[in-house]
């Protein structure tokens, strides 16, 4: 177990932390650091190494190369029961051959607290997650989302300065799912702790996470908070990974004398927000960053972007609508926009429509 | 001579026949395969266990006589107390062995299809006869066996050991490489079934590789160690030629004695015997299965 | 059939001696014949039928183990009588269970039985007698087999008393048998000579201190036990209420409990009950001695360890094998040939070198003299019947030594009750 904290403010610290399987690296040389009380998710695809960082956190898994630290102290071989760091699993991992109290007690009894005191404690806990007076039911008899309550309290249950989520929500239904993310958010305000939460689902991160860490094939591709990684994606990955964006290939064609920056793609040319950090060269290539929610419907020359486009299909989720179109060079892209706009004049495939957006709703990346 | 050693087979439960439901009927001949193979044997050594061994042949006069000397008998149970003991080694031994075994093969060999060349050649020995493989156990034990050959010639030993076959430790050693596999089996299975995440949530929650073990992974595995000490007891129970070929016969059980009852054509004498030995077997099993469900409940 | 005086004879209880069901064996070479007949399935030896066809084809079915149920004999006896024979071998202890709760004795005509077996058949109403007068030579059977009170007959009469029938007998016509004797011996102890430094005279070697360990009995009732009263009667220590072969249950009583008693000691190594397996036990000197049977110890000696079959004190347990004639078999013609055959040079030459004996030694005596032993340049009428081979002997020494013959107990119940207390002891 990890002693008490060293007053860093720094609970979790990956450097350059590897991981290979064989010939295949799971995760490559990453470096990030996570704050006490923090909500810190990492996103990824599958296969981007994310359950493997966790892992190595919690030391299921052992880094092949680098450094963890835990509160400071060197843990990266330390074996996973000395370190305090419960994980919250996809699976629930709920005992089977247990009720529910000795599910949440477990952690306590491995600490050899009294059988009173863990179970008073494991009520209490039960009662948190608003499962209280089902300490002797057994995980069979639960729903999903009661399950994942219950695993939830059990990894609280000895009160650890971080806690792991690894996929904790990914098998509950949207609604549960996000019951789920506002009771986290509460227990972590509560409570105080660290969460490190593994998804796949930006949304949820968008909606739980202080900042976000993005994973591509074992590397970092961006750390920042939702707003940065959202509005301003570092790489193109993270940029059609985050998010509905556009990306379109574009060529630096000089500056107007307001400053904005002239670029060329197979749409037209536009005007956008020269990148904060440098300069562009003429000629150089970049990549323009469309959101789909910043495209609209515009009127001709409403807007110095615009282009135009045939509707090809739309997919309705909630009040949103995002429709899939394609541009006269054949590019495809999705504009999303609210779903009253076409109340009267449905769209149809094949529909006509001129599309543009405001200056400052896209810009531009190396 | 007809052999009277049963077998149990276990087929689909009885099928619900009705005139509405004609695929019942399909179970039909497995029903009647059940019945011919398992019922009439049975039935038949229930009612021969009452007739009266008479000189020529058995004759129909009823009696209990062959049960009231089972009963009273302290060769008889005298014998059941050594297999009993003998049971109770072969179980603590396949248990201590077939678990590591099961263990490592499941656990530490991570290689697919390694684990699953491992567990079958566990079985290799099966696809030879009962007989071949208790036989090949002389040449490798006896005097001039491989074994005592190897530990005269490295001066372990300075003359050949008697020890290591026709005694009872021998017999026991024998039964335990025999029956080991069906305890591997089992055990193998339910681990892999295990969820892995239920370990890795142990560990976390401070569980060292010991408490995971008894607290998690053995109580999960629990069913699968008592239906493999179901398969090696009910074996034990029905094993009567170890004891002649391994241990040298001096040191007889159950089986065994309703095998030599028969033998000598004291067939009303051996179908008693034979309805007692499946009745503690029947005991012993039950007996088993309860301990496994009760400790679900726990 | 007509129920025949004899099975009323006395009360038999059914029983076998030998078992050897659902054993296998080692591989020991030359004599895979004789494996087979320790196997657990009946093997068939068929001999093609080159007969010329009579009126009504008559032909032989035999059965019996396989020192005695032999392909050459087969052949030999089709080629010199033309009927068509056929043999199936199988277990010692499965002979008579065949014919009697088996139902299949219509499958063959004629057995070839053990002393001891005539009994159980005869009660189980499964044989007809057959007449001396067919028999060619049966007044040159030695006389123990056909003479009543002859020297070497036990205190029963035996082997006189199986092989006539109780009409027979009783008529003093003596002119129908159940049994036609082919084969006969003694058997005793064999022994390594290399493991034991002394030479073997008596049983009581079997229960000698000195051994310990290093004894194998044979399972069976009918051999330890009687071993055990002859010990003690010839050394004056024990009266048998009964007689040897045939004990009191006191007498049954006593032998079972001084080999508990034994036991208990660890004198025996293990009971040994396959033909195979026994050859192996002496060969590889796994136990040094045994109650054996004479072909173990030739195989043992065969393969070069120095092996001998004693010749006791005590006399020797003797036992003979017959033809005995299905009551259902439709071919006496047939069976009284083949035992005619038996009696004649070419079946005696041919089991000679199993330590087999033929019941009409003049007949055999010129084919013997004209075939090998395992000696070479020595007869094999000069090795074995004439003592210059033999460990133990003449055959007439042997024949003139009988302490008891193979028979069927009167209380043989309670004897293998008995002895399953000693084998669980």
């Amino acid at each position: 177990m990890v002693d008490e904290p060293e007053a860093t403010g720094v609970v979790v610290e990956f450097e350059h932390v590897s991981r290979f399987f064989g010939e295949a690296v799971a995760v490559d040389a990453v470096s990030f650091a996570v704050g006490q009380g923090e909500f810190f998710s990492i996103i990824g695809p599958s296969g981007s190494g994310k359950t493997t960082t966790v892992r190595m956190i919690a030391g299921l898994e052992v880094p092949t190369d680098g450094t963890i630290r835990l509160f400071g102290k060197d843990v990266t071989t330390l074996a996973p029961h000395k370190r305090d760091t419960p994980m919250v699993f996809q699976s629930y991992a709920l005992f089977p051959h247990m009720n529910l109290r000795d599910n949440v007690a477990y952690g306590l009894r491995m600490r050899r607290v009294s059988k009173s005191q863990r179970n008073a404690r494991a009520d209490e806990l039960l009662e948190l997650v608003g499962m209280d007076g089902l300490g002797e039911r057994r995980a069979d008899q639960l729903s999903g989302g009661q399950q994942q309550r219950v695993a939830l309290a059990r990894a609280l249950a000895t009160e650890p300065r971080v806690v792991l989520l690894d996929e904790a929500l990914g098998a509950l239904d949207a609604a549960l799912r996000v019951e789920m993310q506002g009771e986290l958010k509460r227990l972590q305000d509560q409570l105080g702790c660290s969460f490190v939460h593994v998804t796949h689902d930006q949304s949820e991160a968008i909606a739980m996470a202080d900042r976000i860490l993005v994973l591509n094939e074992g590397r970092v591709e961006q750390v920042g908070t939702p707003a940065e990684v959202f509005a301003k994606p570092e790489t193109r990955f993270v940029a059609s990974f985050v998010g509905q964006n556009n990306l379109v290939d574009a060529i630096s064609h000089g500056s107007t004398d307001e400053g904005l920056q002239r670029v060329h793609t197979a749409l037209g040319e536009f005007l956008v927000q020269p990148p904060t950090k440098h300069a562009l060269e003429k000629g150089q290539p970049v990549t323009l960053v469309l959101r789909a929610d910043a495209l609209r419907r515009v009127t001709p020359r409403e807007t110095p972007n615009e282009f135009e486009a045939t509707v090809a299909g739309a997919q309705y989720s909630g009040a949103r609508v995002t429709l899939l179109m394609e541009a006269s060079d054949g590019t495809e892209f999705r504009m999303e926009e609210h779903e009253s706009l076409s109340v009267g004049a449905p769209l149809r495939p094949g529909d006509y429509l001129l599309v543009g957006w405001d200056i400052g709703d896209a810009y531009l990346m190396k | 001579m007809t052999r009277t050693r049963s077998s149990i087979r276990v087929g689909s439960p009885p099928a619900r026949v009705g005139l509405e439901n004609r695929q019942a009927w399909l179970a039909t001949p497995a029903l009647l395969w059940i019945l011919l193979g398992l019922v009439v044997p049975l039935t038949a050594i229930v009612v021969f266990s009452f007739w009266t061994g008479s000189s020529i042949g058995m004759s129909s006069d009823l009696t209990t006589s062959n049960y009231a000397n089972i009963l009273t008998s302290d060769t008889f149970w005298g014998t059941v107390r050594w297999t009993f003991r003998v049971l109770i080694i072969v179980l603590l031994s396949v248990t201590l062995l077939g678990l590591p075994v099961a263990y490592f093969t499941a656990r530490v060999i991570t290689v697919e299809w390694i684990r699953t060349g491992l567990i079958f050649l566990l079985f290799v020995p099966f696809l030879v006869s009962y007989i071949i493989r208790m036989i090949t156990w002389i040449p490798l034990f006896g005097r001039a066996g491989i074994v005592n050959w190897t530990l005269t010639t490295i001066k372990v030993l300075d003359a050949p050991s008697d020890f290591l076959l026709y005694t009872s430790p021998s017999m026991i050693t024998a039964l335990v490489f025999l029956y080991v596999a069906f305890m591997v089996g089992p055990v193998y299975f339910k681990l892999q079934q295990l969820d892995k995440d239920l370990i890795r949530a142990a560990q976390n929650l401070g569980a060292s590789p010991l408490r995971t073990f008894l607290t998690v992974e053995l109580p999960l595995i629990r069913p699968g160690i008592v239906i493999g000490w179901l398969f090696v007891s009910v074996m034990i129970m029905s094993d009567f030629a170890t004891e002649r070929i391994v241990g040298g016969g001096l040191s007889p059980m159950l089986a065994g004695t309703v095998w030599r009852r028969a033998e000598v054509l004291l067939w009303p004498q051996a179908s008693a015997q034979a309805v007692t030995l499946v009745i503690l077997t029947l005991a012993l099993a039950s007996g088993l299965i309860r301990f496994a469900q009760l400790d679900q409940d726990l | 059939m007509e129920s025949h005086p004899d099975q009323e004879d006395r009360e038999f209880t059914r029983r076998a001696f030998l078992n050897k069901a659902g054993y296998a064996t080692l591989g020991v070479g030359s004599l895979g014949v004789l494996l087979a007949a320790c196997g657990s399935d009946a093997t068939s030896t068929t001999v093609a039928t080159t007969s010329t066809a009579a009126a009504r084809q008559l032909q032989l079915r035999t059965m019996g183990i396989g020192t005695t149920v032999l392909d050459s004999v087969l052949t030999e006896f089709q080629t010199k009588t033309g009927i068509p024979a056929t043999g199936t071998q199988t277990g010692f202890g499965d002979m008579v269970p065949q014919w009697i709760q088996g139902g299949y004795r219509d499958q063959w005509d004629v057995m070839e039985a053990q002393g001891a077996q005539i009994a159980p058949l005869v009660a189980a109403g499964t044989l007809q007698p057959i007449k001396v007068a067919d028999i060619t030579h049966w007044n040159d059977l030695l006389e123990v087999f056909r003479v009543p009170g002859a020297a070497g007959q036990d205190g029963d009469g035996h082997p006189f008393t199986q092989i006539y029938t109780k009409a027979a007998r009783d008529s003093g016509r003596l002119d129908e048998v159940w049994v036609v004797p082919t084969v006969w011996n003694g058997d005793t102890i064999g022994y390594r000579t290399d493991l034991i430094d002394e030479k073997l005279t008596s049983y009581g070697a079997l229960w000698d201190p000195k051994y310990q360990g290093k004894v194998a009995l044979f399972n069976s009732s009918l051999r330890a036990p009687m071993e055990v009263l002859a010990t003690f009667v010839t050394a004056g220590e024990y009266q048998t209420e009964g007689t040897i072969g045939n004990p009191s249950k006191a007498d049954v009583d006593f032998a079972i409990d001084f080999l508990i008693e034994r036991k208990a000691e660890g004198q025996f190594r293990l009971l040994w009950d396959d033909f195979g397996a026994a050859i192996e036990l002496l060969d590889t000197g796994e136990v040094s001695l045994m109650n054996a049977w004479e072909p173990i110890v030739r195989e043992v000696a065969a393969r070069g360890k120095p092996a001998v079959y004693a010749t006791v004190k005590e006399g020797y347990n003797m036992w003979f094998h017959g033809i005995v004639l299905s009551a259902e078999s439709q071919n006496y013609d047939a069976a009284v040939e083949y035992a005619n055959f038996w009696h004649e040079g070419f079946a005696p030459a041919v089991v000679a070198n199993q330590g087999y004996i033929t019941p009409t030694p003049s007949v055999a005596q010129s084919a013997l003299k004209g075939a090998d032993s395992p000696v070479e340049g020595v007869n094999a009428w000069d090795y074995w019947y004439d003592g210059k081979g033999r460990d133990r002997g003449s055959v007439n020494d042997i024949a003139s030594s009988a302490a008891w013959w193979w028979q069927f107990p009167d209380e043989s119940e309670y004897l293998n009750s008995r002895w399953q207390d000693f084998v669980a002891s």
